[in-house]
């Protein structure tokens, strides 16, 4: 009762982030309604998968400090235990979600537990590294359809399908994911208030002090990446039912993990609204960008080089992201 | 003390920069030419400067010859499969996934001795 309550709390935060986010979440539950095309759709659907994971990210590589760029690879877990579990036995995905966030967390406790040893950089690449050699294992497994990937047909099953998230409209998936969006913002409401949340901010400022306070510093580390962990896994297990073709090039490669950091860093890492911010800006800037430049003025190409740009430019001169800006900002009009 | 910081930096990050683009220019005897095949030549540099030690050449360069074994000595797969007769090597692609091995075996040297074989001790 205590958590929920707690979850449910926002007053922390000024009351003019509470009235944009509440605009945003109106027009968010409104949106199929107004008559937006269904790449509008789609582009909104990937908004909200990305701030979810930027959110889990944000735990670790926010609140944590620790920049960690393996995500991929518990999305490549999620996925493939839903794809494979739908394929070969017919479980419906809300069976098939829990267990694929057991196996993410089961092997995110294996490799974060040696993992954390290391700091800065070298945690970094290292993260790369197992989710490389996880990425490559898949590429050659059959029983998971080695480089060929998993295909769910949808031919196959009845048409809305809440049990296995098989629908044919994209607003089935659209007020699912919201309900997972809603459920991670207040997960995350509380986690930062928990005591978990306080100790990982000690750490981030200075480990040592951590430490000599009584703060078990490894294993508050090693929980909260499982944390992390689940999140992007909960959404991995969404992603192959949404998009039901699954390969490691598409869902495991360093792609995914690069873009998962980028949605938090770049929206402001250590705070809640962050990831969502970034993830507003950055998916539907790539989108539109694409069909602009590429599908309508005919220059295929551009579009990546004038979104790679702003994200340099972004980077280069406010390193903390778009919510530190909103923060600079703020200090200097109290001041 | 005298000694421009930034220019430094800058002036490692270039020399970095020209090595490799000599290397680059040098692959292509071996490799098809495209804009990806940086990515796995990127890693595989994490893994020979983890494992000759950060901040040491010649570690680097036996870490390179170290690195190459590595990646090819599991393709001796198919010698033990054909000379042995043991059937269920067969089925193993192993050179599918040489460079498997090569993260695998950086993540064991980050875990067990980050220094590298050369490194500073830090």
């Amino acid at each position: 009762m205590e958590a929920i309550k707690s979850a449910l709390d926002f007053s922390d935060f000024p009351r003019l982030d509470l009235i944009v986010a509440g605009c945003v979440l109106i027009f968010l539950l409104a949106f199929p309604v107004f008559p937006f095309s269904a790449f509008a759709m789609a582009t909104v659907i990937q908004f909200l998968m990305f701030s979810i994971y930027g959110m889990g990210w944000n735990t670790i590589g926010g609140y944590g400090g620790q920049v960690d760029l393996g995500k991929a690879q518990y999305v490549g877990i999620g996925a493939y235990t839903t794809a494979v579990m739908l394929i070969r036995w017919d479980i419906p995905f809300w069976v098939s979600m829990p267990i694929g966030v057991l196996f993410a967390v089961t092997w995110s406790f294996i490799i974060g537990y040696p993992l954390f040893r290391l700091k800065g950089h070298y945690f970094a690449i290292a993260t790369i590294a197992t989710s490389l050699v996880l990425k490559d294992l898949f590429e050659v497994w059959d029983f998971v359809g080695a480089a060929r990937g998993l295909e769910i047909s949808p031919i196959k099953y009845q048409a809305p399908d809440f049990l296995r998230l098989i629908f044919k409209e994209d607003i089935y998936y659209y007020y699912v994911l919201l309900g997972f969006f809603v459920l991670g913002i207040l997960y995350i409401n509380w986690f930062r208030k928990s005591r978990l949340g306080f100790q990982l901010r000690c750490i981030k400022d200075n480990e040592d002090v951590a430490r000599s306070l009584g703060i078990n510093v490894h294993l508050a580390k090693v929980k909260t990446y499982a944390i992390a962990t689940a999140f992007v896994s909960v959404m991995g297990s969404f992603h192959a039912s949404y998009i039901k073709v699954i390969e490691p090039e598409d869902t495991m490669s360093l792609n995914i993990s690069i873009l998962i950091a980028l949605m938090a860093m770049l929206g402001g890492a250590g705070s809640l609204w962050g990831p969502i911010i970034g993830a507003g800006i950055l998916i539907p800037l790539k989108s539109y960008l694409k069909e602009w430049l590429g599908a309508t003025a005919g220059l295929v190409g551009i579009d990546l080089v004038i979104y790679a740009m702003i994200i340099m430019v972004i980077a280069a001169f406010e390193p903390k992201g778009i919510w530190g800006i909103v923060q600079k900002i703020r200090r200097r009009k109290r001041k | 003390m005298g000694i421009p910081t930034q220019r430094m930096n800058a002036l490692a990050w270039g020399i970095g920069g020209g090595t490799v683009t000599i290397a680059g220019a040098l692959i292509v005897n071996f490799w098809s030419v495209n804009p990806f095949i940086g990515l796995l030549f990127t890693m595989i540099a994490f893994a020979i400067v983890a494992l000759g030690g950060f901040g040491s050449v010649p570690g680097a360069f036996f870490a390179g010859l170290v690195v190459g074994m590595i990646t090819e000595l599991p393709g001796f797969w198919d010698f033990f499969t054909y000379t042995f007769e043991w059937d269920w090597m067969a089925d193993v692609p192993m050179t599918s996934f040489k460079y498997m091995w090569v993260y695998l075996a950086y993540f064991l040297i980050m875990v067990l001795r980050p220094r590298g074989l050369f490194g500073w001790k830090q």
